[in-house]
C-alpha cells in the first residue's frame, strides 16, 4: 500500500559538512529517505576541471565515503539516500560507491542521473539562438569565451525515476538542492506536474532541510539561541504528507531549536521574491505561509502554494577570470585603527602605482569593514586587522600582495603581526577566480538520463 | 530603539545578489517595522549607495520581511574580492536600523 506520509532527514548540506548529525539520523532517525547535498555554485566547476584532467574523476571522493558511512550506520536497509555527490561525473561516482559498499558486504542498488552537463552543447544552443540571459536577451558566441563548464539545475523527476528503477541510492550531478527531497516524494506519491501545490510543499520541505544545521538553529541569532549546544547540533527532519502538507522537527538526541523563528529564517534563506521561488519542477509561493508550533521542536508549514514550472531550465556558466591572492596583517593599540589606515593607504598606492594592479580591495576588520566604527570609539580600539584581496589575469601579478604584506615588517607602522601570507611555510598560493553566470535554456533541450550501476 | 529589539534576521547570497530575511519576534510589531524598512533607510543602515536596488517583500502571515539586494556582493563567491562573500554580515547590520 502506498505511503501516506514520508519522513526525510538531512544528512548534509555542503561537502565539508559535519557528518555526525546525518549518522544519527541514519542510525535511528526513522527516516524513509536521507538527502546529502554537496555542490555549491563553484564546486561543480572545480570537479569539471578535475574530470578534464582525468576522466575517471570529477565526483566528490569524500562524499562517497560519507554515503558509505551513512549506509554503515543504518540498522535497516529501508532508508534510501538521494545525493548530489556525483558532481561532474555521477557514473564514476556511482561505480566507486558500488565498489565501496560491496567491499563492506552491503547490498544497495545505486542509480545515477546524467544530463546536467551542457559544457559541450552550449555552443550549439547559442548558435541556434535559444540560450538567453535573465533579461531575455540572447547569448552571443563571445559570451562563451573562457567558459569551461556549463551545467543545468535538474529537478526531482529524474531522481524519482532512479528510485522507480528500484534504486536504494540515487546519485546526481547538478540538481536544485530541494530536488533531493522532492524526487523521492514524487516517486512515492506518484505526483504529476499538475500536482503543483504538492510539488511546492515537498520543495519547501527540501528547502528547509537542505542547509543542514540551519533549520535547527545554526547561523541563528534570535529567541532561545543561547540554549543551542553547537557541539552536537542536529540537522532537520521533515514529514511530508501525500497532500503536500509539511511538518519539520529534529532528533531528540540532537541539540537545536525548531520554532517559528528558526524555521522562518530558513524558509526565506537565499530567496528573492517569496511569491516566485523558481525551481525546475514548480514555482513556489511562500508569501502567504504561516508557521504553527504544533509540538515541542515541531512546526507545521501552512499555506504553501505552487504554480506551473517555467518553460526553461537554469544553466550556470563557469568562466575563467584570472586569480585572486589575499592576506592579513593585524595592528594593535595604541592607535590600532590609525596604523591600519596608514598601512592601507600605503599598500593601495603601491599595488596601484608600483605593480599596476587594477582590481584590489582592502578592508579593515574590526575597524569598520563590516560594521561602522563610531568616531568616539576610534582611539580605544585594541586590534584592527587589515585584509587585502587582489585579482589579476596573471597569478604572479596578483601574488604581489604577499610580497607587499611581507614588507609590513619594516615598511609599515609599528607591530604588524600575524601576516598570514608570507609566514614561513604558510604562504598561500593565489586561487583561481571563477565568474559564475546564470542563463536559461528551453526544457525540451534537456533530457536527463537515469540508469542503474 | 533598534530593530534588534523587535526582530532577528538571516542573510545569504544568490550568485552575487543577497537577501535578508527579517523576522519580527512578535507579529504585533509588523506595522511598526514595516514603516521603518524603507529602501532609503535600508541603504543607509547597510552603507549602500543610492543606486543600489532594494526590494522589500512583506510576509504578513509569517510576520517577516524579505529584503532582496540585486548584485550587492561584487559577484558570486568564487569571483568576489569581498571579505564576506556570502553576505552573512548583512543580517547583523540591518538590526542596527533605528526605529522612530
Amino acid at each position: 500500500m502506498a505511503k501516506k506520509k514520508l519522513r526525510f532527514g538531512c544528512a548534509g548540506g555542503y561537502l565539508e559538512g559535519r557528518l555526525e548529525p546525518g549518522l544519527l539520523l541514519a542510525r535511528d532517525g526513522k527516516c524513509d529517505y536521507l538527502g546529502l547535498e554537496a555542490l555549491n555554485e563553484a564546486s561543480l566547476s572545480v570537479l569539471q576541471r578535475a574530470k578534464e584532467a582525468d576522466p575517471a574523476t570529477g565526483y566528490h571522493v569524500r562524499g562517497v565515503q560519507s554515503v558509505a558511512a551513512l549506509v554503515d550506520a543504518m540498522r535497516t536497509d529501508k532508508t534510501r539516500i538521494a545525493t548530489s555527490i556525483g558532481g561532474a561525473n555521477p557514473a564514476s561516482g556511482a561505480q566507486a560507491l558500488d565498489a565501496q559498499l560491496k567491499s563492506k558486504d552491503k547490498r544497495r542498488r545505486i542509480a545515477f542521473v546524467e544530463g546536467d552537463n551542457l559544457t559541450d552543447r552550449m555552443g550549439d544552443f547559442v548558435a541556434r539562438g535559444i540560450a538567453t540571459w535573465g533579461n531575455g536577451k540572447k547569448l552571443k558566441p563571445a559570451d562563451l569565451q573562457g567558459v569551461f563548464a556549463a551545467s543545468a539545475y535538474l529537478g526531482g523527476v529524474p531522481i524519482a525515476q532512479g528510485f522507480g528503477l528500484g534504486a536504494d541510492i540515487v546519485m546526481t550531478g547538478r540538481v536544485v538542492d530541494s530536488a533531493l527531497y522532492l524526487g523521492p516524494a514524487i516517486h512515492e506519491f506518484g505526483w504529476s506536474e499538475e500536482d503543483i501545490d504538492q510539488l511546492a510543499g515537498a520543495s519547501v520541505a527540501g528547502h528547509l532541510l537542505e542547509c543542514a544545521g540551519h533549520l535547527v538553529g545554526g547561523n541563528y541569532w534570535g529567541p532561545g539561541w543561547t540554549r543551542i549546544d553547537y557541539r552536537r547540533i542536529g540537522h532537520g527532519i521533515a514529514e511530508v504528507r501525500h497532500d503536500g502538507q509539511v511538518e519539520v522537527t529534529k532528533h531528540a538526541k540532537a541539540s537545536g531549536l525548531i520554532t517559528r523563528h528558526t524555521v522562518a529564517q530558513q524558509l526565506l534563506y537565499e530567496v528573492g521574491d517569496p511569491s516566485r521561488y523558481i525551481l525546475p519542477d514548480v514555482v513556489v509561493n511562500v508569501s502567504d505561509v504561516d508557521l504553527l508550533q504544533v509540538g515541542p521542536d515541531r512546526v507545521r508549514v501552512d499555506g504553501v502554494k505552487g504554480a506551473k514550472a517555467p518553460p526553461t531550465f537554469k544553466v550556470l556558466l563557469s568562466k575563467r577570470a584570472g586569480f585572486i591572492a589575499e592576506g592579513l596583517a593585524t595592528f594593535t593599540w595604541p592607535d590600532a585603527l590609525l596604523k591600519a589606515e596608514r598601512a592601507r593607504d600605503s599598500l593601495a598606492w603601491r599595488l596601484q602605482h608600483r605593480h599596476g594592479l587594477r582590481e584590489f580591495r582592502i578592508d579593515l576588520l574590526g575597524g569598520g569593514a563590516l560594521t561602522p566604527v563610531k568616531n568616539a570609539d576610534r582611539a580605544t580600539l585594541q586590534e584592527v586587522t587589515l585584509r587585502v584581496a587582489a585579482a589579476d589575469p596573471v597569478a604572479e601579478v596578483a601574488n604581489v600582495v604577499h610580497a607587499e604584506l611581507a614588507n609590513f615588517y619594516d615598511c609599515a607602522p609599528a607591530g604588524a603581526c600575524g601576516i598570514a601570507g608570507p609566514t614561513a611555510g604558510s604562504r598561500s598560493a593565489p586561487r583561481e577566480r571563477i565568474e559564475i553566470k546564470g542563463c536559461y535554456v528551453p526544457r525540451s533541450e534537456i533530457n536527463p538520463s537515469v540508469q542503474l550501476v | 530603539m533598534l530593530l534588534a529589539e523587535l526582530a532577528h534576521a538571516r542573510s545569504g547570497d544568490k550568485s552575487g545578489s543577497a537577501n535578508i530575511a527579517v523576522i519580527v519576534t512578535r507579529k504585533a510589531d509588523m506595522r511598526r517595522v514595516a514603516r521603518a524598512l524603507t529602501p532609503a533607510r535600508i541603504r543607509k543602515t547597510l552603507g549602500l549607495g543610492p543606486k543600489q536596488p532594494v526590494e522589500v517583500y512583506p510576509l504578513a502571515r509569517l510576520g517577516a520581511f524579505n529584503i532582496f539586494l540585486p548584485d550587492v556582493l561584487g559577484g558570486a563567491p568564487p569571483y568576489s574580492l569581498s571579505y564576506d562573500v556570502f553576505g552573512h554580515y548583512l543580517a547583523s547590520r540591518i538590526l542596527s536600523l533605528e526605529l522612530k
